[in-house]
């Protein structure tokens, strides 16, 4: 088997060009949200978007379970349908916002994207059949945020997108946010992963 | 300055209203309050519906003290120390599960789930068989009782029993844990998260500051909350230092609610069972450091870390008997307005972190004594609510209260009862003439 039968498409050229579009994609989201431009980065996202960072668990290692999202009914830090990213996004504007008002200075670092074409390895729970239809994007982050004069919190961990082509660029379909921390170490999460 | 009587009194005039933020922030009254606090009252553990099983557990604390609560095959509950007895280790790391065995991985000592200590490496041929397994279990919480499927803990055997300590809240508890027969249950996953300022800031606004909430909730309330003035609804102060404040009539934050029948039917039940109780949109605190959300759905922790330092864990619960879509509401509903990335709650982080940030480093703002007058004086009794009644959905008769009690627990060296007297303090140990009784905060 060639490289190219594993990576699932025809050749290198064609997968070099799939990881820059994904890439430059995932770049520019970072952009807007750095730029404070929440109304443009929510329109990345598709009318039936999850968008969800489940809570990440300290267990017994026997009662692990293989996949870090849980399957059932679980709080979560942020679980949010395309109506609530909008909400947020609006509350970002409204003036009286005080987490955000004045704006934090955020950094979104991305990096590690890889690629995954439709049907191949699942990307998260996040991703149900309705959402399949797409590239499956993984990518670690690092978000640095500096609010006021000296607050800064450093936020990593990773992310599992459900790219789904639109036009010549993409929608997010699903989004699962894995921070890697289990008691969160800042006061807020009041900025978009 | 020595921590006697005289001088936290000269910190704390609650009569007035004027509390020295040195309490906030001194590490020797962070100390003693582990001792006089959190060594004596009775601290929220889990709920019933967090450890169904025999040797279920969950990994809590109790002040700055890690603690597993266990459910014993008995079906009774034990909780003890997360701390093997032979040199301190955790005796566990995961924060819930199900086992056997407890067993600290530095030298291997292994406990039962009844915290009997049950495994000792080299009993035999380093120990001679002389180390005693029974006198080396884990440290016992003191009293374990429970209140309707809320389970708390006291290390003091000399508190009074649970029901006496919650006294008149027991009446607000009742209208969001008691409100359907088969009661409530915690959904999976507990929301736990970082501010650095005192524990007390979020103990005190939940004991009964809603006046907090039109400005520091403009945000969320402009886009979807409900628009209220201090009309609106009621606070009530208890004796024991819990106190809530509450809206009279629940105003649903989502109008095209998915669940419309089901809110109706389960509304219309719950007023039979515990009249208007049931329908309060509200915010309590149980001395020190129980809190919750009627209305919302939430309960609170708020685990002291240092004098300048907290971590809120936030349990959410539904109806034992919803339905899964009902479940699934809440769920997303909790999620997307409270915990460290929730739509109302992101504000009050920021100031808390604030003034804890203000307290670590200022000198003149630390002498600077914070107003808590609101409402003084215009209590009464109510014929349907139990407590110190004030009528208006603001007030800061419920802060003064808890700062009263937080200061008779402070001075007193003995278990603080609550004397007959009204006008004494409990403890009985605060001199005549102290700065207290004259009002004199710096």
């Amino acid at each position: 088997m060639t490289l190219d039968q594993i990576a699932g498409v025809r050749d290198t050229t064609e997968a070099m060009l799939l990881q820059y579009r994904v890439e430059q994609f995932l770049y520019r989201e970072a952009q807007l949200l750095d730029g404070w431009l929440w109304d443009e980065w929510a329109e990345l996202f598709a009318e039936d978007v999850r968008y969800w960072m489940p809570l990440r668990k300290n267990r017994l290692r026997r009662q692990r379970t293989a996949d870090e999202a849980p399957q059932g009914i679980e709080i979560a830090l942020i679980d949010d349908d395309h109506t609530a990213l909008r909400t947020r996004v609006d509350q970002m504007k409204s003036g009286q916002h005080w987490a955000e008002d004045p704006p934090s200075r955020c950094r979104h670092l991305v990096t590690n994207v890889r690629v995954t074409p439709a049907g191949g390895e699942r990307a998260g729970d996040g991703a149900d059949g309705a959402r399949s239809a797409g590239l499956r994007v993984r990518s670690n982050f690092i978000v640095y945020r500096n609010r006021l004069e000296t607050e800064v919190d450093i936020w990593a961990g990773e992310r599992q997108d459900v790219l789904r082509p639109a036009g010549d660029s993409f929608r997010i379909a699903a989004r699962t946010i894995l921070l890697d921390q289990n008691v969160v170490l800042s006061k807020n999460l009041s900025v978009f992963f | 300055m020595a921590l006697d009587a005289e001088y936290l009194s000269s910190l704390v005039n609650w009569k007035e209203g004027l509390i020295s933020p040195e309490i906030f922030i001194d590490p020797e009254i962070y100390r003693l309050e582990q001792e006089r606090i959190f060594g004596r009252s009775w601290l929220f553990l889990a709920h019933d519906s967090m450890i169904p099983k025999p040797n279920d557990f969950f990994a809590t604390y109790m002040g700055g003290d890690p603690v597993l609560v266990v459910r014993q095959p008995d079906g009774g509950v034990e909780a003890f120390l997360n701390v093997c007895r032979h040199r301190g280790m955790k005796v566990c790391r995961a924060e819930s599960g199900n086992t056997r065995t407890f067993m600290c991985t530095y030298h291997g000592w292994t406990y039962d789930t009844a915290g009997g200590l049950v495994g000792v490496p080299n009993l035999d041929d380093a120990y001679y068989n002389e180390l005693s397994l029974k006198d080396n279990g884990l440290v016992k919480v003191a009293q374990i009782d429970s209140y309707k499927g809320l389970i708390f803990g006291n290390f003091d055997p000399s508190a009074p029993p649970l029901a006496d300590y919650l006294g008149d809240l027991k009446y607000y508890i009742d209208g969001w844990v008691d409100h359907t027969e088969n009661g409530i249950e915690v959904l999976p996953g507990v929301v736990k998260w970082t501010i650095n300022a005192n524990w007390k800031l979020a103990a005190e606004q939940f004991v009964g500051d809603t006046y907090h909430a039109p400005t520091s909730h403009a945000s969320s309330l402009l886009m979807f909350g409900p628009a209220f003035a201090g009309k609106d609804g009621g606070h009530v102060a208890m004796r024991e230092g819990h106190g809530e404040s509450f809206l009279f009539e629940r105003l649903t934050r989502f109008e095209d609610d998915p669940l419309g029948r089901y809110n109706e039917t389960r509304s219309r039940a719950a007023r039979e069972r515990v009249g208007d109780r049931a329908e309060f949109v509200a915010n309590f605190t149980a001395f020190p450091a129980f809190s919750g959300l009627p209305g919302s759905a939430n309960i609170r922790v708020w685990h002291p870390k240092g004098p300048n330092k907290f971590e809120i864990w936030s349990f959410t619960v539904v109806d034992k008997d919803a339905p899964e879509a009902a479940r699934r509401a809440q769920q997303v509903s909790a999620s997307f307005t409270e915990g460290p990335a929730g739509v109302v709650e992101t504000d009050d982080g920021e100031n808390w972190g604030l003034i804890g940030h203000i307290l670590e480093h200022g000198h003149q703002a630390r002498k600077m004594a914070w107003n808590y007058e609101m409402g003084r004086g215009h209590t009464r009794e109510h014929e349907e609510f139990p407590g110190e009644y004030g009528d208006s959905f603001f007030g800061e008769d419920g802060q003064r209260a808890f700062y009263r009690r937080w200061l008779e627990f402070m001075i007193s060296k003995t278990w603080p009862t609550i004397p007959e007297e009204p006008g004494k303090p409990g403890g009985a140990e605060l001199p005549e003439g102290s700065p207290s009784r004259a009002g004199g905060v710096r």
